[in-house]
C-alpha cells in the first residue's frame, strides 16, 4: 500500500498531526456553539393546508383576506348586513374595528369567506346598532363575530 | 510518600475510617431525603421588580405620572445596578433592576427599599410601588382553578383575596399568589350625566354624598378624608370607649337612602343614581373549566425552596379551607410542575435499582470473591453519597444538572474502586502463593499505593477536563456551574475514598478468615484468549494504526451531522400555549377565543385539563395587556407524549389571527431568565441563545424622549448602517401601536363655558373610570365605594364626546363642545432602558467577524449628527461575550496542554506522552458514533459524556504504560512483544472488569429510553457506552501494538527522588539485596519471586519463554521498594 512505503518516521508525523488535528476539532466542537434543533419550545407549525390567505389587490392599496370553510367555522364567524333604519344607514356595533391609526372600518364580503376592509364614519351608537354617517351602500355583508381575527390576519400580529 | 503515608494511616486507623465512612452513609443518606429538589438549578442573577398598579391609566400616562419619576429620581444610582429597565404597559408600571453577579439578593432589595420609602410624591393616580418578592427560576409552584358554582364570581374573589391568598400566603416557602380573573367586590354608585342634569343635580354633589356618607374616603376634598376617632368616655370608675357601626351603609339599598347633598333631603342617592354591587373593569381574566365566570390562583415560591414541600404544603393548606369553601369547586390539577419532579425521581430510582443489582452482578461475576464485591457495593455508593452531601451542606437544591454531573462522575468512581481492589487482591493471592512472610498491611499498602500512583494523574487528568465549563459566565455560567460542582466533588470524593475507607476495607476484610483468592471464572477463560489475539495483534502496528485512523476519520466526519443542544429538552407534561392578539383586543373577545381554544385542546385525547389567564393580575409575573392570553395544558401520563405534543401544535397552529407559541412550561422558565434583560422573550430553542435571549447580533440602541422624533433618528440610522460592509437586515424595531381615543381640550372653547382642562380629565374619569369615593369595613374586609357611570355612559366613541360637563354657572356642556375627541394611535407598551426611552435598529453581521462590523457601524454613527437630548449606542448582543467565549477556548487549550504535560510527567516521555494524547481521540470517536446511531444529535448528556470517556480512555493508556514501565524497571524486562503481552495481560483483567462493569450500570439508562427524568442521562448512558466499546478496544488491543511499535525509544528514566505518589527508587546490590537510597537495607529482593509467580500463574500459554533477564543487574535500574 502506498502509506506503507513512506518513511515510517514521516508516517508518524503524518499520523500525528492528522490525530493533532482532530483532538482540536471536536474539542472545540464541543464548545455548544449551537446549530439547534427546537425540541423544547416552538413557534406554532402552520399546518398543512392553510387556513387562510391574505391577496393583496393589484393597482390599490387594499388587501383581501380569504378564510377556508374549517377556519371559518373554527372561529365561529358570523356576517350581517348594512340596514337602513329611519332614513339612516345602520350595522351592528360588534361589526366596527378601529386600525392602529385609530380609523373606524368594517370588513366588508363580497363573496363568501372573502374580506375586504372598508372605512366607515360613525356618527352615534345606540346600544347594539352603530349608526353610520359614511360607508358601504346598504345591503353590504359584514363581519360581525370574528372580525377581531379577521384583521389579525391581515396585518399579522407582531411581538410586544 | 504522601499517598503512601495517607494510605498507611487509613491502614492503622482502619477501624476508625470505616466507622467514619458507614457513620457518613448513614447520615448523608437520611439527610439527603429531605433535601430540595428541582429541576432546574437557580440560575437566575439577583434582580429586583418594582410594579406600581394604576388601573385606567394609558402607557402613555403610566410612564409619565409613575415611571419616570420612579426611575429617574428614585431607582437610579442604586449601587451595583447591571441594567435598569421598564415597561408601561396600560395601567401598569414595572421596573426591573438586575444586578451584578456579586451582590446579594437580599442586600440590593434593601437598598432598592430605602429608595422607594420616598415614593409618596408620586401622583394619586395609583397604588403605591410594590417590591414583588424574591422568586425562584422556576418560580410558578402550582396553579388553583375556582369555579364558582352556588356563589356568584364577586363572592369567589372576596373568598380568594381575603381568605384563600393570605391562607396560602403563610405556607413556608410561597414568595407570592397572584390571581387572575379577581372581582374585587365594589359598591358602585352609577350614575348618567343626562339624567342628572334632568334632575338638577351636579355630578360633584353625587360624589361629596357617597363620600362623605362613608367612614374614610381618600379624597382629600371631602370631609370623610379625616375621620376622626371616637373617643372615650370616662366615668368615676370605668372608661368606656365610643365605637361607631356603619352597617346599613354598606349595602346598596343602604347607600341608596342617603340623602343627596343641596336637596334638602328631598332627594335620595337611589333616585338620582343606581347604587349596585360590582367590580372594577377587568385587567384580565380566567378561563376555568371552559368558562370565563373563574377565578386561577398562581402560586409562585422563593429561590431554593423545595418544590415538592411548597406543594404539598399549598395542598394541606387548601384542604384546610375547604369546608368553608363550598359554594365553588377547587382544582389543583391544571399545573403542578411537581409531578414531572415525581415522575423523574421514579424514574430514575427504577433505573438507579437496575443499576444496582447488575452493578452487584457484574462484580460478582468478575471479582468472584465476597469481601472483594462487598468492598465495592460499599466504596462506590459511599463516594457518591459523599459527594452529595457536600452539596447538601452548600445548601444547593439538587437538580437535573447536578444529577448529570454526578452521572458523569460514575465512571472515575467505578474505575477507582474497581482498580484499587483488584490490584489489591492480586498482590495478596502472589503473596501467598509465594508463601511471602509480609504482614497482610504492608501487602495492602504496596498494592493500594502501586494502584494508585498512576491513578493520581489520571484523576487530574479527569478533573481538568471540565475546567471550560467552569469558566463560563454568565447566565449560561450559572446554568451550568452545578455540573461542574458535583462533577468535582464526586471525582474528589472517589480519590478520597480510594486513599483511604478501601485500604481499610481490604486489610479487615482479608485481615478474617482464610479468603480464597481465586481469579474469576470468566476471567479465566478469557484471558487465553485474549492473550493469543493480542499476541497476533501486537505483530501488525499497521492494522492497529488503520483502526485508529479509521475511528478518527468516521468520528470526524460524523460531528458534522450531529446537531448539539446544549440546553436540555425535558419531557413536561406541562405545556404552555401562548396567543396574542393585535393589539387593543377587549378582554371579552380574548376570553371568548381563549376559551374556545381551550375546550378544542381538551378534545385532545391525551390532553387531561386545560386552564388559562387572560391579560395580567396584580403581582402577576405577566406585563401585558388583555389581547395577551396563556394556555396551561396538562398531557395526561398515559398518553404518547410526542404524539400529543404533535396534535397540540396542529390545534393551535389552525388559530386564525393570532401569534401562537407552544412550549413546555420548563423550557418557559428557562426563556424568562433570557429575558430579564430586555424584557423581550428569546425565540423558542434549545441553543444558548434562549439563556441570553440574543436575538439578532447587532444592535444599535437610539436613545431620545419624542417617539416620532425617535422614530425619525431611527429611520436616519438604518439608513447610515446599511451601507456598512457585512452588515445584513437592518430593521427598526418599533412597538406595535394600538387605536385610543384622544382628547385634547381646546382651551379657548372650553373658557367659554368657564372649565378648565382638568375639570374635563376629572369628569371624564369619574365617568368612564370611576372615581373611588370611600372605603367600608365589613367582616374584616374592605371594600371601595366608586362613583361612575352608567354603561350606556361608557359603552362608544360617539358617547364620550356627548358626556355632560358641569359648568360651574350651573349649565352643561357636551365633551366634544369643549375638546377635540378623536381616535388615534399610541404604542402598547412603552421600553426604557438606562432611565431614557429607546428604539433600536437591529441587524446582522456576515462575511466578517461581528466585532470588526460594530466598529466599522460605530465609526459611521460618530459622523451622525443627533437632535439634543438623543444619542445611538452600537451593542454587540452576543451570546459568546456574554458566555465569555474568549476564555472558554482559551481555557479548552490551556487544559489541552495541561493533559499533556500531565500524560508526559505520568509516562515520564515525551513520546510515550504524545503517542497517549494522539490516541486519546480514538476512544471519543467511538462517542461520537454512538450519538450519530442514537439520534445524530449531541443534547447536553452526549457532550458531557465525552467527559467520562476521556477520564477512561486517560486511565487505560497510563496504567498500561506504566505497568510496561515498572515491569521494566523491576523484573528487567527488556522491551519487547513478550513485555508488552506480559503488561496488557496484567492490565486485561481489571480494564475488563471495569468496563463490564460500566457498561452495565449505565445499560438500564440506554433501555429505559428519553423519559421523564432521564432527558440528559439516556443519551449520556449512549455515548458512554459507545465511548467505552472503543476505548476499551483501544487499551486492550491497539495502545499495546502501538507502544510496541513506538514505544522502544522512549526508555523510563530512573527516578532518583521520591516520587509524591509513591515509587522511590531504591537500588539493588549485586546480591540482589535492595538498598535505600541513603543505604540502608530493606527487605529481600521479592520483585522477582512475585513477579515470576505471577507470570506462572497468570497465563495458560504455550510455550512462550520466561523473562530473559532476571537476574539482577547491580546498581542500574531503580525498583520499586516493597
Amino acid at each position: 500500500m502506498g502509506w506503507l512505503s513512506i518513511d515510517p518516521r514521516r508516517r508518524l508525523r503524518a499520523a500525528c498531526s492528522g490525530l493533532a488535528l482532530v483532538a482540536a476539532c471536536v474539542s472545540l466542537s464541543a464548545c455548544g456553539q449551537a446549530k439547534g434543533v427546537s425540541t423544547g419550545g416552538y413557534e406554532a407549525d402552520k399546518p398543512a393546508e392553510p387556513v387562510s390567505t391574505v391577496v393583496p389587490i393589484k393597482g390599490t392599496e387594499s388587501e383581501l383576506v380569504k378564510f377556508s370553510a374549517l377556519g371559518a367555522k373554527k372561529v365561529g364567524l358570523k356576517t350581517a348586513v348594512i340596514r337602513r333604519e329611519g332614513g339612516q344607514k345602520v350595522m351592528p356595533y360588534a361589526a366596527l374595528l378601529y386600525d392602529a391609526e385609530g380609523r373606524s372600518f368594517t370588513y366588508t364580503s363580497p363573496e363568501p369567506l372573502t374580506f375586504l376592509r372598508k372605512d366607515v364614519k360613525v356618527e352615534r351608537v345606540d346600544g347594539d346598532i352603530a349608526v353610520l354617517s359614511a360607508g358601504p351602500p346598504v345591503g353590504t355583508r359584514v363581519v360581525t363575530t370574528g372580525a377581531d381575527e379577521v384583521y389579525g390576519t391581515e396585518v399579522g400580529v407582531e411581538p410586544e | 510518600m504522601i499517598i503512601r503515608s495517607i494510605i498507611r494511616s487509613s491502614l492503622r486507623f482502619r477501624i476508625l475510617v470505616i466507622a467514619i465512612a458507614v457513620g457518613l452513609m448513614a447520615v448523608g443518606i437520611t439527610q439527603l431525603r429531605g433535601a430540595p429538589v428541582d429541576t432546574l438549578p437557580e440560575f437566575t442573577p439577583p434582580y429586583v421588580e418594582v410594579q406600581t398598579e394604576s388601573l385606567g391609566l394609558s402607557a402613555q400616562e403610566v410612564e409619565q405620572l409613575i415611571t419616570v419619576p420612579l426611575e429617574a429620581d428614585l431607582l437610579n444610582g442604586v449601587q451595583g445596578i447591571d441594567v435598569i429597565r421598564s415597561k408601561s404597559v396600560p395601567g401598569l408600571s414595572d421596573i426591573v433592576m438586575v444586578f451584578d453577579n456579586k451582590t446579594s439578593l437580599y442586600q440590593a432589595r434593601q437598598l432598592v427599599q430605602e429608595r422607594l420609602i420616598q415614593a409618596h410624591a408620586l401622583p394619586n393616580v395609583s397604588k403605591p410601588p410594590t417590591m414583588i418578592n424574591p422568586l425562584s427560576s422556576s418560580s410558578r409552584v402550582m396553579m388553583i382553578g375556582l369555579d364558582p358554582k352556588k356563589i356568584s364570581p364577586i363572592e369567589a374573589s372576596v373568598l380568594a383575596r381575603w381568605t384563600i391568598k393570605p391562607s396560602l400566603l403563610g405556607v413556608p416557602g410561597v414568595a407570592n399568589v397572584a390571581i387572575w380573573g379577581s372581582r374585587d367586590r365594589q359598591l358602585q354608585v352609577q350614575v348618567s350625566p343626562e339624567q342628572l342634569k334632568n334632575q338638577g343635580i351636579k355630578l360633584s354633589q353625587v360624589i361629596d354624598t357617597a363620600g362623605n356618607a362613608q367612614l374614610v374616603s381618600p379624597l382629600t376634598f371631602l370631609e370623610a378624608s379625616t375621620p376622626g376617632t371616637g373617643g372615650f368616655i370616662e366615668t368615676p370608675n370605668q372608661r368606656l370607649q365610643v365605637r361607631h357601626a356603619f352597617g346599613q351603609l354598606t349595602t346598596p339599598k343602604g347607600l341608596g337612602q342617603v340623602p343627596v347633598d343641596g336637596t334638602d333631603g328631598k332627594m335620595r342617592l337611589s333616585d338620582v343614581a343606581k347604587v349596585v354591587n360590582g367590580h372594577p373593569p377587568l385587567i384580565g381574566n380566567a378561563i376555568v373549566s371552559g368558562n370565563s365566570k373563574g377565578l386561577l390562583l398562581v402560586v409562585e415560591k422563593f429561590p431554593g425552596a423545595d418544590t415538592a414541600k411548597v406543594t404539598s404544603g399549598v395542598q394541606d393548606a387548601l384542604n384546610k379551607l375547604k369546608p368553608g369553601l363550598s359554594g365553588m369547586t377547587i382544582d389543583t390539577g391544571i399545573f403542578q410542575p411537581t409531578t414531572y419532579i415525581q415522575d423523574a425521581i421514579s424514574n430514575l430510582t427504577l433505573a438507579l435499582i437496575i443499576a444496582g443489582i447488575l452493578l452487584a452482578l457484574a462484580l460478582i461475576a468478575f471479582l468472584f470473591q465476597w469481601r472483594t464485591v462487598l468492598i465495592c457495593l460499599i466504596v462506590i455508593p459511599l463516594s457518591l453519597v459523599a459527594a452529595a452531601f457536600v452539596i447538601y451542606l452548600l445548601g444547593q437544591t439538587f437538580n437535573a444538572i447536578l444529577f448529570a454531573g454526578l452521572a458523569v462522575a460514575i465512571a472515575v468512581v467505578i474505575d477507582d474502586a474497581v482498580a484499587s481492589v483488584h490490584n489489591v487482591v492480586r498482590r495478596l493471592r502472589e503473596h501467598s502463593q509465594a508463601g511471602g512472610e509480609r504482614s497482610k498491611a504492608e501487602v495492602v499498602l504496596t498494592a493500594s499505593a502501586e494502584a494508585r500512583s498512576p491513578l493520581m494523574y489520571a484523576t487530574l487528568i479527569a478533573l481538568l477536563a471540565i475546567v471550560p465549563v467552569a469558566v463560563m459566565d454568565g447566565r449560561p455560567g450559572a446554568f451550568f456551574a452545578p455540573l461542574a460542582l458535583s462533577y468535582v466533588l464526586a471525582v474528589v470524593a472517589s480519590l478520597v475514598v480510594a486513599l483511604t475507607v478501601t485500604p481499610a476495607l481490604c486489610l479487615l476484610l482479608f485481615s478474617w478468615g482464610s479468603p480464597r483468592l481465586r481469579v474469576s471464572p470468566i476471567l479465566r477463560r478469557l484471558s487465553p484468549r485474549y492473550e493469543g489475539a493480542l499476541s497476533r495483534f501486537i505483530r501488525a502496528p499497521r492494522a492497529a494504526l488503520i483502526v485508529c485512523g479509521i475511528l478518527v476519520v468516521a468520528g470526524l466526519g460524523a460531528l458534522p451531522l450531529l446537531h448539539a443542544s446544549v440546553i436540555p429538552s425535558f419531557k413536561d407534561r406541562d405545556v404552555l400555549v401562548h396567543l396574542q392578539s393585535p393589539p387593543g383586543t377587549s378582554e371579552a373577545k380574548m376570553s371568548g377565543a381563549t376559551a374556545q381554544l381551550g375546550s378544542q385542546l381538551e378534545k385532545i385525547p391525551g390532553v387531561e385539563k386545560v386552564g388559562a389567564t387572560v391579560g395580567r393580575a396584580i403581582t402577576g409575573d405577566q406585563i401585558v395587556d388583555v389581547n395577551s392570553s396563556e394556555l396551561s395544558v396538562r398531557i395526561s401520563p398515559s398518553a404518547n407524549y410526542d404524539a400529543t405534543m404533535a396534535s397540540i401544535k396542529d390545534a393551535v397552529g389552525r388559530v386564525q389571527g393570532v401569534r401562537s407559541s407552544v412550549g413546555t412550561s420548563l423550557n418557559q422558565d428557562i426563556r424568562n431568565v433570557g429575558a430579564l434583560y430586555t424584557g423581550e422573550q428569546p425565540k423558542p430553542g434549545n441553543n444558548l441563545d434562549v439563556l441570553t435571549g440574543v436575538h439578532e447580533p447587532l444592535v444599535v440602541r437610539v436613545y431620545g424622549q419624542n417617539l416620532d422624533v425617535l422614530r425619525g433618528e431611527a429611520k436616519k440610522v438604518q439608513g447610515v448602517i446599511s451601507g456598512v460592509d457585512g452588515v445584513v437586515n437592518p430593521r427598526v424595531r418599533l412597538e406595535p401601536e394600538r387605536p385610543v381615543i384622544n382628547i385634547e381640550t381646546n382651551l379657548s372653547r372650553a373658557l367659554r363655558y368657564g372649565l378648565k382642562p382638568g375639570d374635563v380629565r376629572r369628569t371624564e374619569a369619574a365617568l368612564v373610570q370611576g372615581i373611588q369615593v370611600g372605603s367600608i369595613f365589613r367582616e374584616q374586609k374592605v371594600f371601595d365605594v366608586v362613583v361612575l357611570g352608567k354603561p350606556s355612559v361608557r359603552q362608544n366613541e360617539a358617547s364620550v364626546r356627548n358626556m355632560l360637563i358641569d359648568t360651574p354657572n350651573g349649565g352643561h356642556v357636551r365633551l366634544g363642545q369643549v375638546a377635540n375627541v378623536r381616535t388615534g394611535s399610541a404604542p402598547t407598551v412603552i421600553n426604557r432602558e438606562a432611565v431614557s426611552r429607546y428604539v433600536d435598529v437591529t441587524a446582522n453581521v456576515s462575511g466578517r467577524s461581528l466585532g470588526a462590523g460594530a466598529s466599522d457601524v460605530k465609526a459611521r454613527l460618530a459622523n451622525v449628527n443627533f437632535p439634543l437630548e438623543y444619542h445611538a449606542e452600537v451593542r454587540q448582543a452576543s451570546t459568546n461575550q456574554e458566555i465569555n467565549l474568549a476564555a472558554i477556548v482559551g481555557s479548552a487549550l490551556i487544559v489541552v496542554i495541561a493533559i499533556f504535560l500531565l500524560l508526559q510527567a505520568a509516562l515520564r516521555s515525551w513520546r510515550l506522552a504524545t503517542l497517549a494524547f494522539l490516541t486519546l481521540p480514538v476512544a471519543l470517536a467511538g462517542g461520537v458514533l454512538a450519538a450519530l446511531i442514537n439520534g445524530a444529535a449531541l443534547p447536553l448528556g452526549a457532550l458531557i459524556a465525552f467527559l467520562a470517556i476521556l477520564g477512561i480512555a486517560a486511565r487505560n493508556a497510563i496504567v498500561l504504560i506504566h505497568r510496561c514501565q515498572r515491569l521494566q524497571l523491576d523484573a528487567a524486562y527488556p522491551f519487547g512483544a513478550d513485555l508488552v503481552r506480559r503488561g496488557a495481560g496484567e492490565r486485561f483483567a481489571p480494564v475488563l472488569t471495569s468496563a463490564s462493569t460500566l457498561a452495565l450500570v449505565v445499560l438500564p439508562f440506554v433501555i429505559m429510553g428519553n423519559v421523564a427524568g432521564l432527558e440528559i442521562v439516556h443519551p449520556m448512558a449512549v455515548v458512554i457506552l459507545g465511548g467505552l466499546v472503543t476505548s476499551t478496544l483501544l487499551g486492550l488491543f491497539m495502545l499495546p501494538a502501538l507502544y510496541l511499535r513506538f514505544g522502544a525509544a522512549a526508555q523510563p528514566e530512573v527516578e532518583l527522588v521520591p516520587g509524591w505518589t509513591g515509587d522511590e527508587a531504591v537500588l539493588v546490590g549485586g546480591d540482589g539485596r535492595v538498598f535505600d537510597p541513603n543505604g540502608s537495607r530493606r527487605s529481600e529482593r521479592e520483585p522477582e519471586r512475585q513477579t515470576a509467580a505471577t507470570h506462572q500463574e497468570q497465563s495458560a500459554r504455550a510455550g512462550s519463554t520466561p523473562p530473559a533477564d532476571e537476574s539482577g543487574s547491580s546498581g542500574s535500574a531503580g525498583k520499586d521498594g516493597e
